[in-house]
């Protein structure tokens, strides 16, 4: 009997310190806005905005909100995320849409690689793990990382795990007064640099239903309170124009089930003059660099600019859909 | 199913309930039985290569047990060393013969038509082919009577614990085990769950982070700087030994709660002050594998210098040759046999200092130190380190081989760890790694000097408490939650 008490003791202990910890390091982690490990879906969670920038390593770098503020007098936030891609954009925009006004434009910055089945990227969906009972959307992908992940989020320590530290650091620091999630990159490529290789042609993607799930919520929610849903592919250096023809193609097929949504095509294929062989606006491949990010920028919010005032009306739901193929 | 996923966990606890809760007698058909559903988890038609083994050395067994003439008795053995070692051969070996057969004819311009065979290697066949060996080879000897329960016998060759990555166990140690009658007793409960929780730990907070910087460097080795690689190459060294020994200590653990002791396979081996305490330290089941059953039957070391050391190459030779089929291992193996050989050319000179500068562990405990014995013990300090730097830093050499891919990348990689100069290539993991050393240190210290895992029962209750529950945090905290192999089982 001695023993089932004992062993009921250090049951209950176990329970209470998780929940303690669980609590603790939420609490904590709530306070930071910096910090890739989730301080800075704090800070886009923080932003009223009505310009909302989504996606990956190539809108967090791509895209200056201020440059699109000046064109189109809109407050642009830039939410993107670096070795994030589609799951993280839409973690975040259900995250965001629940204590936000909705927007006047969401921008996605996606490949269509993107659309498909990635376990590297479920693990990396952890950074949502303090937001899993905020959102069924969350639950529903953090649940997808393994068999019995649901059975893990019982407790309450584990959603700091892999944090902790980052979580001390970034308790620290704290953004910029001006900070509006754009992070310029430095650095150049040399000329001599050659382009993407021939096997990273697109041939045939297959969607992954939880994302085409997140896509149809996004496209309701948009429908739904008139919020303009653009896509936009941005340059890559010395671009093999076969494969910006093929990526083009598989978002042009999967946007056609979609109205309310535009594909935006900026790539060195189709803007050859600004672009093509011009090294001294990336920082590699498939990243530009500050002066280069300016150059794209402007050029979104020409694009954006045309699209939104169209009409004169913001908030008008007719839609061109101009998608430029360079052969 | 892995050690470090919650599949095994609940695999563990169902079985470990069944186990408690089953009279003596079932017990075996139940642990049989998991463990076959625990290596079916993985490639489940290898479990029939499994079979083969165990049914040719079974039967082997009892025909050399029964056989009074020595003639025959070597047949047989010599059967089943080749049956069990062919299908090594050809799941591990036969793909790397043969391309350096087809490259060699290549070269000579003659016309070589065998084909690449396209097999998956079986999880841990070198291990399991290895502990059914050592069942056949010591009933040979005499030295254990064969098994005449086929249920038993298989149970032997696969105990799910440390069926895919050893120990690798010999019958006098763990078949009597497996017949005795154990009763659920709450010391070693305890002591079986701090072990697997250490073991654990190690695997997932320490191994885990420090792969995730030695992966990205290594995996481009060719794009990294000289600090970077040479960081990695530290960081690969403490890798690989928390994911093995984590992987050691979870199934010692686990064995312990049912009653079955299993060996130690390591024993703090970055301790060492030579190369040869280390092979005694280091992956001690094979270490002694290769003593008993290919050295000592060699002529060991009671035969002439040259040919004593000849037998230290060969044992080197084949170790390398056993974690896999690739002149990466090959050269692994032969670099240690040669710090091996050089280390003992120069024991003369090293036992001359030892002679001159006590050991401090020499002093009686108890004994405080005097003035004039302070300077020795400060000196043997300092030799003891010494010895343990230079050993750690040859043996640190030599993972480079185990680590890249292939001799060109490690020549390059050792080509750019020395002359290569550039920034360190940062990931924040690097500090969560460094935190992790320093404490796997200071416990390994603290492990060498009270014993702790052999004398846990004597330490106060709350403090194994704390330090499990710690174990427990620390793992919910900071483990890599990725479910990463072991890097053993490719062996």
């Amino acid at each position: 009997m001695r023993r089932v008490f004992l062993i009921m003791g250090v049951a209950a202990l176990i329970v209470i310190m998780d929940r303690a910890l669980g609590a603790g390091f939420g609490w904590l982690y709530r306070k930071t806005h910096t910090g890739e490990f989730g301080g800075l879906i704090n800070d886009a969670l923080s932003r009223k905005t009505q310009v909302l920038l989504l996606g990956s390593s190539r809108m967090r770098h791509h895209v200056m909100p201020a440059v699109l503020n000046s064109k189109l007098s809109l407050t642009a936030y830039n939410a993107g995320m670096d070795g994030q891609d589609f799951l993280y954009a839409m973690m975040l925009f259900d995250l965001w849409q629940r204590s936000n006004a909705p927007p006047k434009a969401i921008v996605l910055n996606i490949d269509p690689e993107s659309f498909e089945r990635s376990e590297e990227e479920l693990q990396r969906a952890g950074v949502f793990s303090f937001y899993y009972d905020a959102s069924p959307l969350v639950r529903q992908v953090l649940n997808q990382r393994s068999r019995f992940e649901c059975l893990k989020f019982l407790s309450r320590a584990y959603r700091a795990n892999g944090k902790v530290l980052a979580i001390g650091w970034n308790l620290f620091s704290h953004p910029a007064a001006n900070f509006d999630g754009f992070e310029p990159l430095t650095g150049c490529l040399s000329p001599q640099t050659p382009g993407a290789p021939r096997e990273t042609i697109p041939t045939t993607t297959e969607f992954w239903s939880l994302k085409v799930q997140c896509f149809n919520r996004l496209a309701d929610y948009c429908r739904k309170h008139g919020t303009r849903l653009f896509l936009v592919e941005g340059p890559r250096y010395r671009e093999d124009p076969r494969a910006h023809e093929a990526r083009v193609n598989v978002l042009s097929k999967f946007l056609a089930g979609y109205p309310e949504a535009e594909l935006i095509d900026l790539c060195t294929c189709t803007h050859p003059e600004v672009f093509q062989d011009k090294a001294e606006l990336f920082r590699d491949g498939t990243h530009l660099n500050a002066h280069g990010a300016e150059i794209f920028s402007t050029m979104l919010a020409e694009a954006l600019q045309t699209r939104l005032h169209s009409n004169g009306n913001l908030s008008d739901s007719s839609i061109t859909r101009t998608v430029t193929i360079a052969h | 199913m892995l050690f470090n996923s919650l599949s095994f966990l609940i695999f563990f606890l169902v079985v470990s309930i069944l186990y408690f809760a089953l009279p003596h007698r079932f017990r075996w058909v139940l642990l049989l039985g998991a463990s076959c559903f625990f290596y079916m988890c993985f490639i489940p038609i290898y479990i029939v290569i499994l079979a083969a083994t165990i049914a040719v050395d079974y039967v082997a067994g009892i025909l050399i047990e029964g056989t009074p003439e020595a003639s025959r008795k070597k047949a047989y053995l010599t059967v089943s060393i080749a049956s069990v070692c062919a299908i090594l051969f050809v799941f591990k070996y036969f793909n790397f013969f043969n391309n350096n057969l087809a490259a060699l004819a290549r070269v000579l311009h003659w016309n070589y038509p065998m084909k690449t065979l396209r097999l998956i290697l079986p999880i841990g066949l070198s291990f399991h082919t290895f502990q059914s060996l050592s069942y056949v080879f010591e009933v040979y000897r005499g030295r254990q009577p064969a098994e005449k329960h086929f249920g038993l016998y298989s149970l032997y060759v696969m105990y799910f614990p440390q069926l895919v990555a050893g120990p690798i166990e010999r019958p006098q140690n763990l078949l009597h085990q497996l017949k005795e009658v154990k009763r659920l007793d709450w010391q070693r409960l305890w002591n079986g769950v701090s072990l697997s929780l250490w073991g654990l730990f190690k695997k997932v907070v320490v191994a885990d982070s420090l792969a995730i910087y030695t992966d990205t460097i290594y995996n481009n080795s060719r794009q990294h700087t000289g600090a970077s690689l040479l960081l990695a190459t530290y960081f690969f060294a403490i890798q690989i030994y928390c994911d093995f020994s984590g992987y050691s200590d979870i199934a010692r653990g686990i064995s312990r709660i049912y009653g079955i002791e299993l060996m130690k396979n390591f024993e703090t081996p970055y301790f060492a002050k030579s190369i040869s305490e280390f092979w005694s330290r280091w992956h001690i089941s094979l270490s002694t594998w290769f003593r008993d059953y290919v050295y000592i039957p060699l002529g060991g070391n009671r035969v002439s210098l040259g040919r004593s050391m000849f037998n230290i190459g060969v044992v080197f030779l084949i170790s390398g040759l056993w974690h896999g089929a690739n002149w990466t291992f090959v050269i692994w193996g032969a670099l240690n046999g040669i710090y091996y050989l050089v280390w003992r050319s120069l024991e003369p000179v090293t036992a001359g200092v030892r002679r001159r500068i006590p050991a401090f562990g020499r002093l009686p405990l108890g004994v405080t130190p005097t003035a004039t014995v302070r300077p020795w013990r400060a000196l043997a300090w300092l030799r003891d380190g010494f010895l343990i730097l230079v050993t750690f830093h040859l043996i640190l050499l030599s993972w480079v081989f185990f680590r890249a891919a292939n001799v060109s990348t490690a020549l390059d990689t050792l080509r750019r760890i020395a002359v290569n100069r550039g920034p360190l290539f940062w990931d924040p993991i690097i500090v969560q790694g460094v935190l992790a050393i320093v404490l796997l240190v200071v416990l390994d210290i603290l492990h060498r000097r009270t014993g702790f895992w052999d004398c846990l029962n004597q330490f106060p209750k709350w403090l194994r408490l704390g330090y499990s529950v710690a174990l427990f945090f620390g793992i919910v905290l900071f483990g890599v939650d990725t479910g990463t192999r072991f890097i053993y089982f490719q062996f």
